[in-house]
C-alpha cells in the first residue's frame, strides 16, 4: 500500500507492506500514479525485462535504485507499467515472512529482477500529471519495524 | 536532514538586510552563515529549517567567507534552495552537486520585441495558443531536435556555440548569454549514457513543474538608463523563458550523487549532512562531476537558445513579420543553479579563483566587469528574476554590493510558501485558468492540476525579495514585468 503526499516543493510516497517484494511492487504503483494517477487504461501488451543489482549494502539504496530504474524507462521510453512481477534474487524465503524480524542491510549481494507488462504511452494522449526529475535520498528509507516493511521516499519534482 | 519543524538555532540580526549564524552555533562550523532578508522574511526563514541548512553548508572544506543565503531561501536537498557558497581548491576546496541542484543551470532569459501592448492586445489569445501548439512542454512531451552521438558530444563540449554553427543561434545571441552559452571546463565523456539517453529529445523543451515561457509587459520602469541600455522601455512586449537542463541535467546529478557514495569519508571529510556529498574539487570525483556539471550546463543553455528560436518562430507567423523585424533580441540569459569558476577577493584584499556554488541564486556582477557584453559596461550584468505567474517578475542589474558581499550573487525567485498538495487543495473549486484571465493573464497549461500547484498563491511575493536585494546593493531594480501570457508544462 503507498500514499502520495506532498513535501516542501516535491512529492514524497510512504509505502506499507507484509513484505520485501510486495513493498517494492506498490512502491512502483506509487510512482505510476505520481506521473500517471489514472492508468485505468493503460494496457499490458508490451513487456521488459529489467535487472537491478544491489549498489551497496544498503537496503533503501535498492528502493532508489528501483524507483530509479522506473524512472529512466518513463524518461527514455514513456514505457509505464501495468503491472510487474519480481522476485530478488539472493533474498533469503524466510526474510518475506510475517513476523520475522530480519536484519534489513546486508543488501549488496541482492539483484532484483522484474518483468513489467505495460505500454510505452504517447505523452499527448495521457493526462500526465508530474514530471519526476530524480529520486533524492532525502528521508529515504526501508526497514523492517513492527512487523511489516515500511518505506519512504522524496522525488523531486 | 529532515525539514521537520522551525528553526531554533541564532540568527544575529546585523544590519536591516543581513543576518548572522555565528560560526560558534555548532561545530565543524569554518565560517559564519549569513542570510540576506528583512525582518518580515526572516520570520517565514525561520519556519523551516533553512538555516540549518546555511550553517550545514558553512562545514564544507576550503568554503570562503561566509555560507550565504539569499532572500528567497527555502529548504532543499543538503543546501538550501537560495545559497551561494564559494571554495577555494588551493585550500582543499570542495564541489558539491547539491550546492548546484538537480536541474543544472535551470536558469533564464528574457528576450524584447519592438512590440508594444498596443500593438498585441487584439492578439494575446492567438499569441498564447500559438506558443501552447509549437513550443514543446509538458511531462514527456518530446521536442523536434534530436542530439545524439557526435552531434550530442559537440553540443554538451561547444553549449550555443554548436547551436551557432547550425544556424540556431545568433553571435549576438552568444554574447548575450550567461559565459557566453558555453562552459570551457566540460567534458562531454563524462556525461554517462543514461544522461544522453534522457536528453537526447529533451534539447528545446519547456518540461514542467515551475518552468514557464511567459510573453510579459514591461509594466514599470526604475532606472531609465539601465532600461534603456537594455532596450525595455514602458509597455514593451518581451518573451521570458525559465528551463533548464531537462532529464539530461537531473540525470547527471544522480549519477554524481551515487559516484560520490563513500567518497567524502575516504578524503577525512565529515558531514553534517549525507545530502552534502561532495568531493575535493581536484580529486578524480570532483573533476568529474565538474566536467559533466559544465556540460550539462552547455545542454541547458543550448535548451533555453532552442525555446527563444522557437518563440521567434511564433512570433513570426502571429504577427506577419521575421523575428528580426520584430526586433526579437535577447536582453540576457541567466543561470541560477551553477558552479562557477570565478576569481574573487577573499581575505586581505587577495584575488583567487574560487567555485561559486549558486543554487537558486542568480549571478550579479556589476558594471565594469570584464565578462559583461560592451551594451552592459556601464550599468552592470541584468539580473532576471521571476515572480509567480499571476504577479510580476523583475529586472535588475548587478551592483557593487555583490561582489563585496555575496560572491557577485543575488536571489533567483520567489520562493514556495504552499506544497503542491497545499496548493491543489486550496484551488479545489476555484478555476484557476479563469481567475488569471481575470487579472488579464491568459494561461495556457498541459496539466490542469499543475497550474493549480503553480498559482499565484503558491508562492511568497517577490517584491520583497527583491527590496532586500536592493536594499543590500546585491542588485538594483531596473524593470518591473507584467505576465500577459503564460505557457506551461
Amino acid at each position: 500500500m503507498y500514499e502520495l503526499y506532498g513535501h516542501t516543493a516535491d512529492l514524497g510516497m510512504r509505502v506499507v507492506a507484509d513484505s520485501l517484494e510486495q513493498l517494492l511492487l506498490d512502491a512502483a504503483d506509487g510512482f505510476r500514479a505520481m506521473v500517471l494517477p489514472d492508468s485505468s487504461g493503460l494496457a499490458g501488451d508490451e513487456s521488459i525485462e529489467v535487472a537491478v543489482p544491489a549498489s551497496t549494502e544498503r537496503l533503501d539504496d535498492l528502493l532508489f535504485d528501483w524507483l530509479s530504474e522506473l524512472l529512466l524507462l518513463f524518461e527514455t521510453e514513456h514505457f509505464l507499467a501495468q503491472s510487474i512481477e519480481l522476485h530478488i534474487d539472493g533474498w533469503p524465503s524466510h526474510r518475506t515472512s510475517q513476523g520475522s524480524r530480519p536484519d534489513t542491510d546486508a543488501a549488496a549481494s541482492l539483484t532484483l529482477r522484474a518483468t513489467l507488462r505495460g505500454q510505452r504511452i504517447d505523452p499527448d494522449q495521457w493526462r500526465l500529471e508530474h514530471e519526476v526529475k530524480a529520486v533524492t535520498y532525502h528521508q529515504l528509507e526501508l526497514c523492517h519495524r513492527d512487523g511489516q516493511w515500511q518505506g519512504n521516499v522524496i522525488v523531486d519534482i | 536532514m529532515s525539514n521537520s519543524g522551525p528553526y531554533r538555532g541564532p540568527l544575529e540580526q546585523v544590519d536591516d538586510c543581513r543576518w548572522r549564524i555565528p560560526r560558534s552555533y555548532k561545530p565543524g562550523m569554518r565560517v559564519d552563515g549569513m542570510i540576506f532578508a528583512s525582518e518580515a522574511l526572516v520570520d517565514q526563514i525561520k519556519g523551516d529549517q533553512a538555516p540549518e541548512q546555511v550553517a550545514n553548508v558553512a562545514c564544507l572544506p576550503g568554503i570562503q567567507q561566509a555560507s550565504l543565503a539569499m532572500p528567497d531561501i527555502h529548504w532543499g536537498y543538503g543546501f538550501c534552495i537560495g545559497g551561494v557558497c564559494a571554495t577555494d581548491p588551493q585550500e582543499g576546496g570542495v564541489i558539491s552537486p547539491g550546492g548546484v541542484g538537480y536541474d543544472i543551470n535551470c536558469g533564464v532569459r528574457l528576450v524584447r520585441t519592438n512590440l508594444h501592448y498596443r500593438d498585441v492586445k487584439h492578439r494575446i489569445q492567438d499569441l498564447a495558443d500559438v506558443l501552447f501548439a509549437q513550443v514543446p512542454a509538458g511531462v514527456g512531451r518530446e521536442g523536434r531536435y534530436v542530439f545524439q552521438g557526435r552531434k550530442m558530444d559537440e553540443l554538451l563540449a561547444q553549449g550555443t556555440h554548436f547551436l551557432s554553427q547550425q544556424g540556431l543561434a545568433t553571435d549576438r545571441d552568444l554574447s548575450f548569454t550567461e559565459a557566453t552559452g558555453r562552459m570551457t571546463a566540460a567534458r562531454p565523456e563524462e556525461v554517462s549514457h543514461k544522461a544522453r539517453q534522457r536528453g537526447a529529445k529533451q534539447c528545446g523543451t519547456l518540461g514542467s513543474g515551475n518552468h514557464f515561457l511567459e510573453v510579459q509587459i514591461v509594466d514599470a520602469v526604475f532606472d531609465d538608463l539601465a532600461a534603456q541600455a537594455m532596450g525595455l522601455e514602458k509597455d514593451l512586449v518581451c518573451v521570458m523563458i525559465h528551463s533548464g537542463s531537462r532529464g539530461l541535467g537531473y540525470q547527471v546529478c544522480d549519477d554524481a550523487l551515487r559516484s560520490l557514495r563513500g567518497v567524502p569519508e575516504r578524503h577525512g571529510i565529515q558531514l553534517p549532512d549525507r545530502q552534502l556529498a561532495c568531493a575535493p574539487i581536484d580529486s578524480l570525483e570532483g573533476q568529474s562531476y565538474l566536467g559533466a556539471m559544465c556540460a550539462a550546463a552547455n545542454f541547458a543553455w543550448c535548451n533555453r537558445q532552442l525555446l527563444m528560436w522557437q518563440a521567434r518562430e511564433c512570433f513570426e507567423a502571429v504577427f506577419g513579420r521575421n523575428w528580426e523585424q520584430l526586433g526579437m533580441e535577447l536582453v540576457y540569459d541567466v543561470a541560477h543553479n551553477i558552479a562557477k569558476l570565478e576569481e574573487h577577493e577573499v581575505a586581505h584584499g587577495e584575488r583567487r579563483s574560487l567555485w561559486v556554488h549558486r543554487k537558486g541564486a542568480t549571478r550579479a556582477f556589476p558594471a565594469g566587469h570584464r565578462e559583461l557584453p560592451e551594451a552592459y559596461q556601464t550599468i552592470g550584468q541584468p539580473v532576471l528574476i521571476p515572480g509567480d505567474m499571476g504577479r510580476a517578475s523583475w529586472v535588475m542589474a548587478g551592483q557593487p554590493g555583490s561582489m563585496s558581499q555575496t560572491f557577485g550573487s543575488a536571489c533567483h525567485g520567489a520562493g514556495r510558501r504552499m506544497s503542491r498538495t497545499a496548493a491543489v487543495k486550496a484551488a479545489q473549486g476555484r478555476d484557476i485558468q479563469k481567475e488569471l484571465l481575470r487579472s488579464g493573464v491568459h494561461a495556457r497549461a498541459k496539466s490542469w492540476k499543475g497550474l493549480a500547484e503553480e498559482q499565484p498563491d503558491a508562492y511568497k511575493d517577490v517584491n520583497q525579495v527583491i527590496d532586500v536585494v536592493h536594499r543590500a546593493n546585491l542588485a538594483s531594480r531596473v524593470a518591473r514585468m507584467r505576465p500577459i501570457a503564460v505557457v506551461k508544462g
